[in-house]
């Protein structure tokens, strides 16, 4: 089937690009300035690049509500899913890479993203005149694998010693490049006093997420170990734009069969991450860089 | 230090910028497909979709219902906002039974065939889109209607039986309820052809595929019991028919046919458990022929005594919209001169559905009603809008 195309992508990944190219620009220009220095130019200047990896739990922040179903003579609302915060832990991996002068860190730290959120909604029917006589349970755990690149700035809170803590402040892109679904169905019947297992169902969802971006927020402390710096950080992620591709949420829907359709969401995160970074300039014996 | 700065504030604004100007799309449900489920949180309720028809604020859907006193289906419409949502529902007086379409509109109202339970007389319903102006005009000659359809005229067409006199009757009816044509043609004696027709008003399991239209030129067609055998007969209301394509018994024949040009038809049938989509053939309106030789390739993944729609999308292509053994509902597109399969839409996945009808809009959008099992357990309807739009890529171009 023919579908729309959705321009957002394009436009903001062409920022990205030029956010990159400017990041690149930037540091080159401080290397230039940075050559004529040395050991004391490095203690102000330096280039870290490393690992960070991490765990995080997720929330969806809800825009419109949509349902494949329509109520003849029940409330609307009463199809809203209800959904849990920050609950179920994903992971994330990826590079950090640095740069620092005088206190002032910028940085990239793409990464390899799982996050996962859940919410369930349920149905009521009256059989005989008995309320609530039968119901059906719907319980939906959305998983999305994305490549996150986070834009950071840290400010180092005191800048001498091995421990230094800091703040965090920057954007972030995430592509999504996969979704999956899973789908646990429960039925109660009341009148027979029975619950019946409804099935399982878990589908590869894709076409109804798209790229998002928002800000992020954090703090964190860095302890300095010989050579090598590690960081521990905690991150809070608030998405400004909608994961949510509209034009496909009525479209190709497996599970619309079963009423189940993804409301307007954008994400926010909650991130604790581990790092482990190394200075690229100056590692030879005269430095520790504890100094 | 000045110049580091100016580059991340730099950054920093490129990054809002590109949030900013990156606005969120939004759903806008009445230019592009979608599906609804009217949900009724009565569990006794059961619903049985005939046809939908676009308002000017909407749609609605004829429907039949189960009622408590009467095994005849009662009459229910529901009242559909251009969004798909449901707005109202109206039932009919249960004196009123045995909803007939299709359902068609003229000078914004709408109109349908019903049947008045006590004295078997076939009723033409019209009413306002809100319902309220509901009219209806007792078709004195006619009884226990089966199909309808609208003429290039103006008129309407109504398929009915005459139980006294075992006759399939196709009647012209003008929308004030009088009748301008009428002709009856024998069923064939015995009780045997009489007995299906009953249990397709009463049996839920029994859907037969009676249907009726017009070719051109004064000649009209319906698909009936003619002559023992469920047969597509051509008239031009004479004493005797045109021509017919004979079906075998209740056992083989037509499910739907669709006009192209001249005779040519596109056609969904069937013969025993075996189903056949054609999408492109020629029919004689004047001759005796049979349906078995215009099926030649079974399609093995569609369910025994499946309904068929089929829908003109353009000049050169045709939906035809199925049941699946797997109880899903496939809208398949042809291609009417090559006779090439261009694309397919299916409805359904954990829950069963079944097939309703399938109409276009003014606009070009195909409309499919049906009902699915929500829960796996109660009967609702559905409704599928593939926008006109989306409508291309099935038919490729």
């Amino acid at each position: 089937m023919k579908r729309g195309n959705f321009k957002f992508g394009s436009n903001l990944r062409w920022c990205f690009v030029l956010v990159m190219v400017l990041v690149f620009n930037t540091t080159q220009a401080q290397r230039r300035l940075d050559a004529k220095g040395g050991i004391s130019a490095f203690l102000d200047t330096q280039w870290w690049l490393g690992l960070k990896f991490g765990t995080n739990v997720t929330s969806p922040i809800i825009g419109d509500r949509y349902s494949v179903l329509s109520p003849v003579n029940y409330a609307e609302s009463d199809l809203d899913k209800a959904y849990d915060d920050f609950t179920i832990p994903g992971f994330q991996a990826g590079l950090d890479a640095t740069f620092y002068t005088k206190g002032f860190s910028i940085g990239l730290q793409p990464a390899f993203k799982f996050v996962v959120f859940s919410y369930e909604n349920r149905l009521n029917w009256e059989l005989g005149g008995q309320q609530e006589a039968f119901s059906t349970r719907y319980q939906i755990r959305q998983g999305l694998n994305t490549l996150e690149v986070p834009l950071t700035v840290k400010y180092d809170l005191i800048k001498r010693g091995k421990l230094r803590p800091y703040v965090i402040a920057g954007g972030f892109y995430s592509f999504v490049l996969s979704g999956r679904k899973k789908v646990e169905v429960d039925h109660r019947d009341a009148i027979l006093n029975t619950d019946i297992d409804g099935g399982e169902v878990t589908i590869g969802k894709n076409d109804e997420f798209k790229d998002y971006a928002g800000v992020l927020g954090g703090v964190g402390a860095s302890f300095d170990y010989g050579n090598i710096r590690i960081l521990l950080d905690i991150t809070y992620q608030r998405a400004l734009l909608s994961a949510i591709e509209p034009e496909a949420l009525f479209t190709e829907n497996q599970l619309f069969a079963i009423g189940n359709i993804t409301d307007d969401i954008s994400l926010s995160h909650i991130n604790a991450s581990l790092g482990i970074v190394f200075p690229l300039r100056f590692i030879d014996n005269t430095f520790q860089s504890s100094r | 230090m000045m110049k580091i700065r100016t580059h991340i504030s730099i950054l920093l604004a490129l990054l809002v910028v590109s949030v900013i100007t990156s606005c969120s799309e939004e759903l806008d449900l009445e230019s592009q497909s979608f599906i609804k489920i009217y949900d009724n949180q009565d569990g006794d309720v059961t619903y049985d979709p005939i046809d939908i028809i676009e308002t000017t604020d909407g749609y609605l859907v004829l429907s039949a219902t189960s009622l408590n006193n009467t095994d005849f289906a009662g009459i229910q419409i529901l009242s559909l906002t251009t969004t798909g949502d449901f707005q109202t529902e109206f039932t009919m007086p249960e004196e009123l039974v045995l909803p007939t379409g299709d359902i068609f509109s003229a000078n914004e109202r709408f109109y349908f065939f019903g049947m008045n339970r006590t004295t078997l007389r076939v009723v033409l319903i019209s009413t306002d889109a809100a319902f309220t102006d509901v009219q209806t005009t007792t078709l004195g000659s006619l009884a226990y209607p089966l199909s309808a359809a609208s003429t290039s005229g103006g008129n309407l067409l109504v398929q009915s039986y005459d139980i006294e006199d075992g006759l399939t009757v196709i009647s012209e009816v003008q929308t004030d309820g009088t009748v301008v044509n009428s002709s009856g043609y024998s069923i064939g004696v015995g009780q045997d052809v009489e007995q299906n027709i009953l249990a397709h008003y009463l049996d839920p399991t029994v859907d037969l595929p009676f249907f009726c239209g017009e070719l051109s030129g004064g000649t009209y067609y319906f698909n009936g019991f003619y002559n023992f055998s469920m047969s597509m007969v051509f008239t031009d209301f004479g004493a005797s028919p045109l021509g017919v394509v004979q079906g075998q018994a209740d056992d083989g024949g037509i499910r739907d046919a669709q006009v192209l040009t001249g005779s040519g038809f596109a056609l969904v049938g069937y013969q025993f458990e075996e189903n056949y989509l054609v999408p492109s053939t020629t029919l004689s309106t004047s001759s005796i022929t049979s349906s078995i030789d215009l099926f030649t390739s079974e399609q093995a993944e569609l369910r025994t005594q499946t309904p068929g729609v089929i829908e003109q999308v353009d000049d050169t292509h045709v939906a035809m919209a199925v049941e699946t053994e797997s109880r899903e509902v496939v809208i398949y597109f042809y291609n009417t001169t090559s006779a090439e399969l261009t694309g397919f839409e299916t409805i359904g996945f954990l829950n069963p559905f079944t097939l309703g009808n399938m109409s276009m809009d003014a606009e070009g959008n195909l409309l499919i009603v049906g009902t699915t099992f929500v829960s796996g357990r109660f009967e609702r309807v559905f409704f599928r809008k593939l926008q006109s739009t989306d409508l291309q890529g099935f038919i490729g171009s």
